[in-house]
């Protein structure tokens, strides 16, 4: 699929997500924004061999996200590929319905339930370890958040994984540098993070996370890569939308009438 | 047929005898040493995995093996 194209996939995901969060009145808009363009790789541009034929196919690509909160643009592409109906897509964030603010195994497509964070890497892990025991051709891919990777369950799936050379295993870390309550620095942990990576066993990437090209370059490396790899992606929490750009209160706050109209001018901008 | 009064030998000949039987049974163990553990590496060392002291990350692997199609079994203490 040419990028132009997947640039407007970009643009439906992001309107989307924005007119689901007003509609249900609840959604975590700045770090759904911030991998828009990830996503939109992974399933339109034809990494993640999945379709609704095969989501039990044992034999397909197995996507696990532990950034959960980011279901905002899962839902929309899910709906778009087939995966659910409208009618169960038009349910999100109402009473009853199984489309919520996290993921939900009960949801086609979707493998893990999410919330709870620090998890992915490890079930993508595990699912890279049976696909190479097995010696299948499928892959694994996990999309962490950067505030995630403070969970210690992350650093024992990445030792784990280097120890077991799961060269069948991407993980993609959507650096928006802000977390719910602070800003993530290049401090502690992402201060020389590919060297800390590659240090680990891993192969380490460092792109422009909103850049199609270099996302796509990127998982075609993973792809055929006999380490696990690790593609660090930059992104701003909030993209697409510019009051919403790297501003911490954007996580799960919703925009007003006004604020939407704003937005929506801006989002529609783009895709046209 | 376990013939032993001990808990962990009858779980592990049981073990013993399922993964004999089906090679889709992977047993994961938390760098744990026990007799039995050192006959499934020798006589099966395809199904089984020694994670290491990380009990977190052996839960979720275990999860996702299952999610393949594996049959897993966990061992560690608390």
């Amino acid at each position: 699929m040419d990028i132009s194209k997947l640039q407007d996939k970009a643009s439906y995901v992001r309107l989307s997500a924005l007119e689901n969060a007003v509609r249900a009145g609840k959604g975590h808009l700045g770090g759904t924004f911030s991998c828009v363009e990830i996503l939109v790789m992974l399933y339109y541009g034809g990494f993640l061999r999945i379709t609704p034929e095969t989501v039990n196919n044992p034999d397909r690509d197995y996507f696990f996200i532990g950034k959960g909160h980011a279901c905002l643009a899962i839902y929309p592409i899910l709906y778009e590929l087939g995966f659910i109906s409208y009618n169960r897509y038009m349910e999100y964030g109402t009473d009853g319905s199984t489309l919520g603010g996290q993921l939900d195994i009960t949801v086609p497509g979707v493998e893990c339930n999410t919330g709870s964070l620090g998890h992915a890497l490890g079930l993508a892990a595990g699912v890279a370890l049976a696909s190479k025991l097995d010696k299948k051709k499928n892959r694994a891919v996990a999309l962490l958040g950067d505030a995630e990777c403070e969970e210690g369950s992350v650093w024992e799936a990445i030792i784990f994984s280097a120890e077991q050379r799961l060269g069948n295993l991407t993980c993609i870390i959507d650096r928006n540098r802000l977390s719910v309550t602070r800003i993530m620095d290049d401090s502690i942990i992402f201060s020389n993070f590919c060297k800390k990576i590659e240090l680990f066993g891993w192969k380490c990437l460092v792109i422009d996370g909103h850049d199609l090209n270099a996302i796509s370059d990127a998982l075609e490396f993973s792809g055929v890569a006999s380490k696990p790899t690790m593609i660090v992606a930059n992104t701003v929490k909030g993209k697409g939308v510019s009051f919403m750009e790297n501003i911490t209160k954007w996580h799960h706050q919703v925009p007003t009438e006004t604020e939407v109209a704003l937005a929506r001018e801006e989002l529609q901008r783009v895709s046209s | 047929m376990p013939n032993s009064n001990d808990i962990r030998d009858a779980y592990f000949d049981t073990i013993l005898e399922e993964v004999r039987l089906n090679k889709d049974i992977l047993v994961l163990s938390a760098d744990m040493d026990a007799f039995s553990l050192r006959v499934l590496e020798k006589e099966f060392p395809s199904q089984y995995l020694n994670v290491g002291v990380s009990e977190q990350n052996m839960i979720n692997v275990a999860a996702g093996l299952a999610l393949s199609g594996k049959i897993v079994f966990c061992y560690s203490i608390a």
